[in-house]
């Protein structure tokens, strides 16, 4: 078990890292496949795991010379402000047909960063 | 610039509040498209910005008894070491690489939520028989 949760860290930290994106995305499907986790428990799990992984990147692009602290003070004011507005907005929505216009935007925006490249 | 900067922060927190989907992605994509944001940049900031709405879940999550603290030690450990050397790659490649890396990821997060959108309607026309 323990080496197994390690790899699995070290997985989501690398593309976490890389894409800084955090990496719940791939550590929520790998604990409940491989560790047995239950998915809502997976989440919070990760998201405890998330706040040193992120930290620790964030340092090394300070390293790089690419952490804008001013940024990311903006970033985080605005988000916590839509996660509470997401959360009210909750029971009013479909989550399945906001789901699809998502993912057809993504689709979108994907194609537009990688050819835009 | 300080207003979009909010109200990119506050789109991928609704998004992600609704959709269950962590706001990391969908921040860097839109602070790259529509602030003109170096791709590094982006990513480092939206690294950081998560952090307050992570604290504040794991407070909440805390409480509630939903964190597996047998698994955390050693998850944390893997993505602290694996979250380095990501941040290293990501600092050493070439922006335009990491770009289309980042680009494809975020291709795959749209499929996968096309694909789990199929099955949430099923299970809600199911309910609604």
């Amino acid at each position: 078990m323990k080496y197994k949760a390690l790899l699995i860290g070290f997985t989501g930290g690398v593309v976490g890292g890389m894409l800084g994106i955090g990496g719940a995305i791939v550590l929520v499907p790998l604990m409940v496949k491989i560790l047995g986790v239950s998915q809502h428990m997976a989440h919070a799990t990760s998201l405890a795991v998330i706040i040193p992984g992120a930290a620790v990147s964030a340092l090394v692009y300070q390293g790089f010379g690419q952490l804008d602290l001013k940024l990311a003070g903006m970033f985080a004011i605005g988000g916590i402000a839509g996660a509470y507005m997401g959360a009210s907005l909750m029971p009013y929505v479909k989550p399945h047909v906001l789901k699809r216009i998502f993912a057809v935007l993504a689709l979108a925006i994907a194609v537009r960063m990688g050819v835009g490249a | 610039m300080i207003a979009i900067a909010i109200f990119t922060g506050m789109v991928s927190g609704v998004l992600s509040g609704l959709l269950g989907i962590g706001g990391g992605a969908v921040l860097v994509a839109s602070a790259v498209l529509f602030m003109g944001i170096g791709q590094l940049t982006a990513q480092a900031a939206a690294l950081v910005a998560m952090l307050p709405t992570a604290m504040v879940g794991v407070a909440k999550h805390h409480r509630n008894k939903m964190i597996n603290y047998k698994v955390v030690p050693y998850v944390a450990v893997g993505l602290v070491f694996g979250g380095m050397v990501g941040a290293f790659v990501a600092n050493s490649i070439s922006e335009v690489l990491l770009r289309r890396i980042f680009s494809a990821f975020f291709a795959i997060m749209g499929v996968q939520m096309f694909w789990s959108s199929y099955k949430q309607g099923k299970q809600a026309k199911i309910a609604n028989r």
